[in-house]
């Protein structure tokens, strides 16, 4: 038999810890230590599936008695020995879940604390689904976050047993820069868990202090002095004391308008690697220099902000092609006319609207090109977004409102809360008003699989298009007794539904991409099942109070911050999250 | 004629006649001193001398009483002894035995069901000829009422918050009566501004490991703050009490306080560059009423309200974030231009602490000493 999971009680000497982050009681102060294991590894429910479970008593002088509880729902399961001393217990395990074995020792001289250990039987056929497991202690405890990743069963819930977190240590190195201390915004992140985040600000002598994990991380320094280039310092030591910052290399260039005029008073910014450089804007020449830090190979992304007035979209490329060392051309396209909004009626059901809100979005997939090298590959076109906005005066009209000649949208919004996504196509003729239709109505009801309502589940109207670039808000509504809920939308405007039930009820459910009119009349969210756990902090104590979020492994960009389900640790340190059910086959 | 035959009988000494049996005399000894109470079982012993050392077979019987009275001690020398009246005992014994040992176990209750004050025991013998012991022994045993048990234990999970349901329990016994006998008076004690408070029945599920206790609750949901008292008396048939009292200090809903927030707040006078769309997120909240996460399950909980605002690069006037109330919101840098400065704040709120009690141009919003902020807000620089 192979010894799958160790869970470890070390007693006498104060320390505990169970499950599979067990402490093997290395460098414990001697005592009664109670380990136990459990064999198949990976036990499957079935008719015939046993589970023998083995208690390994250390330090425990005396003639030992085992008192062995094994439950499965809260209700007792039972268990026949398989040593005649008791020390190996077998029992079925017919259903999936978690069956919780406890043992107890008597008899021996040293005091040996009961030792606990959850059994996961998986279901027949279990799909697998793969998250990853965010643990923020509270801010008193001055512990870094954690993160690991898991693999969930479907079928069943699971108990993680320990999560054992590490205190780390305080550290406090130095943002040194040419001119000594620097002060900076640093994102320190282990190599191991890249998204266990610890950040920091360096203060006038470029002092930070924080507490990390003692492994090697991945540094990203942004200085707040204007000059000093942002750099990623890779595989830092916690032992290291300084952090070296210098000005980086300069990136020269110029920018041009459609009339290849220069373009002045136009941002310039880079990222390489992800690592942004300083921030430059353009000359009355056109001309620009940023700082930056190059890294061979990495994809260089640029972006330009023209003025506001210009009625020129923000132009956006990227490359791994581009030469840093190169004096970079980026030029608006000579086909990118303007039209002035000036003038256009902002107006609701034929009334102007006073003091209106326009912003003027759109998307254009060939708005210039950016040239940085001589390579071929180093010259692409820039895609182009709009985002202009107004307010109109309170007679409703737009003032000098330059927009690129596109197929574009205005989202209007009358008052807070209150928006419309108007089509604005520019390519013509400018258009002698925009009308905003009315907040249109939706309802819909929550219910969990077996179709009954869930009340106090919540919905987040996600705006997208049109309206996530012009900034709209997230609407949060609540569902009420029977789980149907009402709002109103923006007229014209998509939206992601986000569901999820505070109660763990039923699993989180996203529908992309819904118009009022899309909206269903009910949507049924997906089974859930329960992820539990506790949190232990050194081996030794429950840490109660810590934020426990469940996120998306495969996930980029914003969607992989955002928690799929979240929780708080108990007084006792347990936690509790509903998560999709991944299912069976 | 009989006179001379007696004579002729001392005369000549040939005469045999057998001697007088005489009659055995008994005693009842008591094997312990202790204090007797109603349930208690104990040993009494027959002591007896018969002058003929012949065998003696006794007759025991101990009969439950209601009506007992100490009377002094006829001799004036062993303190109190107990008279009961002629209709203060059953008529039927409890307990009859012909050895010279009786195991008594003393009842409760008499056959109409009233409580047992004493008990009488009679012991009788005759020797083996049939000489009967007179008198017969009686011995009157005081039966102790043994008071009852109480216990309490109050529970809130909602911090002792003014207006919250506040569970009390009472375990009580009776080692004679047994718990279910018992009257359990439940008395609420508010504080001098007399606030209103409702006491309701709290179904306690039995504890069948422990028979000899019942635990009963209540529910206490006092609308006022100050020092509660919780009195409960538990008597037994015969009166006797057992009481205890609980102080519950109820409490004002305290204000929420910001717990943990995602990305980290600037230092006065930095800013926080954001290059990339980030989550601005609240993922603990700490109250004793609305907390977030919320706690599924627990009608009396709640959670907290969220309110975001933002002042945009050259606004003079923060903006609320219309339908923002949950606990995050999205921040694209892209809707603004490169090096602008964005302040972003979230404030929280309960359910007794709807407004906030600091100015708006104060970043943070202090409402305790103990490091309790309110609000938050991030000095945010777009890259």
């Amino acid at each position: 038999m192979k010894a799958a999971v160790v869970a470890l009680v070390l007693a006498g000497c104060g320390l505990g810890s169970v499950g599979a982050d067990s402490d093997d009681g290395a460098g414990a102060p001697p005592g009664c230590k109670v380990g136990l294991t459990f064999d198949p590894v990976t036990p499957i429910a079935g008719a015939t599936t046993t589970i023998r479970v083995s208690a390994n008593v250390m330090g425990a002088p005396g003639v030992l008695g085992y008192r062995w509880l094994v439950r499965f729902g809260g209700a007792a399961v039972a268990l026949t020995y398989a040593q005649a001393d008791r020390s190996q217990i077998d029992f079925h395990a017919p259903v999936p879940g978690t069956y919780e074995v406890s043992l107890e020792i008597t008899g021996s001289v040293e005091h040996c604390a009961s030792a606990e250990l959850p059994v996961n039987v998986r279901a027949p056929g279990a799909r697998s689904a793969r998250l990853r497991l965010r643990v923020v202690p509270p801010r008193t405890a001055a512990v870094p976050p954690l993160e690991k990743h898991l693999v969930i069963d479907g079928g069943a819930g699971v108990d993680l047993g320990v999560v054992g977190l590490d205190q780390g240590s305080l550290v406090t190195p130095v943002v040194e820069g040419l001119r000594g201390g620097e002060p900076a915004y640093l994102r320190f992140a282990p190599n191991a868990a890249p998204d266990a985040v610890v950040e920091g600000f360096a203060d006038g002598a470029g002092q930070v202090a924080v507490q990390l994990l003692l492994e090697p991380h991945a540094i990203l320094v942004v200085p707040s002095r204007p000059g000093s280039a942002p750099r990623r310092i890779v595989d830092w030591s916690p032992s290291s004391s300084v952090l070296g910052v210098d000005d980086g290399s300069p990136i020269t260039g110029t920018v041009h308008d459609p009339a290849d005029a220069p373009l002045a008073g136009a941002k310039v910014q880079l990222s390489i690697g992800g690592v942004p450089s300083t921030l430059a804007t353009t000359a009355a020449d056109g001309s620009f220099t940023v700082q930056a830090v190059a890294i061979p190979g990495a994809v260089v992304a640029v972006e330009v902000t023209p003025p506001g007035a210009s009625g020129l979209p923000r132009l956006l490329a990227a490359s791994p092609a581009f030469d840093l060392g190169a004096a970079w051309q980026i030029r608006y396209a000579a086909s990118l006319a303007r039209k002035d909004l000036a003038g256009t009626k902002v107006r609701r059901q034929g009334t102007p609207v006073g003091g209106a809100t326009v912003v003027v979005v759109g998307a254009l997939a060939a708005a210039g090109t950016v040239t940085a090298g001589a390579s071929a590959d180093a010259s692409i076109e820039a895609m182009g977004e709009v985002r202009i906005s107004a307010v109109a005066s309170s007679a409703g009209a737009l003032p000098s409102l330059l927009v690129p000649a596109a197929q574009l949208s205005a989202v209007v919004t009358v008052a807070a809360g209150d928006l419309a996504v108007v089509a604005l196509d520019t390519t013509g003729a400018v258009p002698a008003s925009l009308d905003a239709p009315p907040m249109q109505a939706m309802a819909t009801a929550m219910r969990d699989p077996t179709d009954a309502g869930l009340p106090g589940a919540v919905l987040e109207l996600v705006p997208s298009g049109a309206l996530a670039m012009a900034a709209a808000p997230t609407r949060h509504v609540t569902s009420g007794a029977s789980g149907a809920l009402t709002a109103t939308l923006a007229a014209g405007g998509h939206y992601d539904l986000r569901f999820h039930d505070p109660a763990g009820r039923a699993a989180p459910l996203l529908v992309a991409d819904r118009v009022t009119a899309t909206i269903a009349a009910t949507y049924h969210l997906p089974v859930a099942l329960q992820v539990r756990g506790k949190l232990v902090l050194g081996g030794t104590q429950a840490l109660a109070n810590a934020a426990v979020q469940i996120l998306c492994e495969a996930c980029t960009g914003i969607e992989r911050d955002r928690p799929i389900a979240e929780a708080a640790s108990d007084e006792t340190g347990r936690f509790t999250l509903a998560v999709p059910d991944p299912g069976t086959r | 004629m009989r006179s001379f035959a007696a004579a002729g009988l001392l005369l000549t000494g040939c005469f045999y006649f057998d001697p007088i049996n005489q009659r055995p005399s008994i005693d009842i000894h008591q094997r312990s001193s202790d204090t007797v109470h109603r349930g208690d079982h104990i040993v009494l012993d027959a002591v007896y001398d018969d002058p003929e050392g012949q065998d003696v077979t006794f007759a025991w019987s101990a009969f439950a009483c209601t009506e007992v009275s100490d009377v002094s001690d006829a001799s004036g020398t062993s303190g109190t002894s107990h008279a009961i009246d002629a209709n203060g005992c059953d008529a039927d014994p409890f307990y009859t035995g012909t050895e010279p040992t009786a195991f008594l176990d003393v009842p409760v209750s008499r056959s109409s069901g009233t409580p047992v004050e004493a008990i009488r025991v009679v012991l009788g013998a005759r020797d083996d000829r049939g000489a009967a012991a007179k008198p017969s022994q009686e011995l009157v045993i005081h039966a102790a009422d043994a008071p009852p048990t109480l216990e309490l234990r109050k529970v809130s999970r909602h911090g002792y918050v003014v207006g919250t349901p506040i569970d009390v329990f009472a375990k009580y016994g009776d080692p004679d009566d047994g718990p279910e006998k018992l009257n359990v008076v439940w008395k609420v004690f508010t504080p001098n501004t007399q606030p209103a408070f409702t006491l309701a029945d709290l179904a306690v599920p039995p504890d069948g490991t422990d028979p000899a206790h019942t635990t009963s609750g209540k529910t206490l949901t006092p609308q006022g703050v100050g020092e509660w008292e919780l009195q409960v008396i538990a008597s037994d048939p015969l009166g006797e009490p057992a009481e205890q009292r609980v102080a519950i200090t109820v409490a004002a809903d305290r204000p929420p306080c910001l717990a943990q927030w995602q990305p980290i707040v600037p230092p006065s006078g930095a800013t926080l560059p954001v290059t990339d769309p980030t989550v601005f997120r609240v993922p603990l909240v700490d109250d004793d009423l609305d907390v977030y996460p919320p706690v599924p399950g627990d009608p009396v909980l709640g959670t907290t309200t969220f309110a975001w605002s933002i002042l945009a690069p050259g606004a003079a006037v923060r903006q609320p974030l219309a339908g923002e109330t949950g606990n995050s919101v999205d921040f694209d840098p892209s809707a603004f231009t490169p090096g602008e400065i964005v302040e972003l704040r979230v404030e929280i709120f309960d359910r007794a602490h709807p407004a906030i009690p600091c100015a708006d141009n104060l970043p943070i919003c202090p409402v305790s000493a103990a490091g309790c902020i309110q609000r938050q807000t991030w000095r945010v620089e777009v890259r």
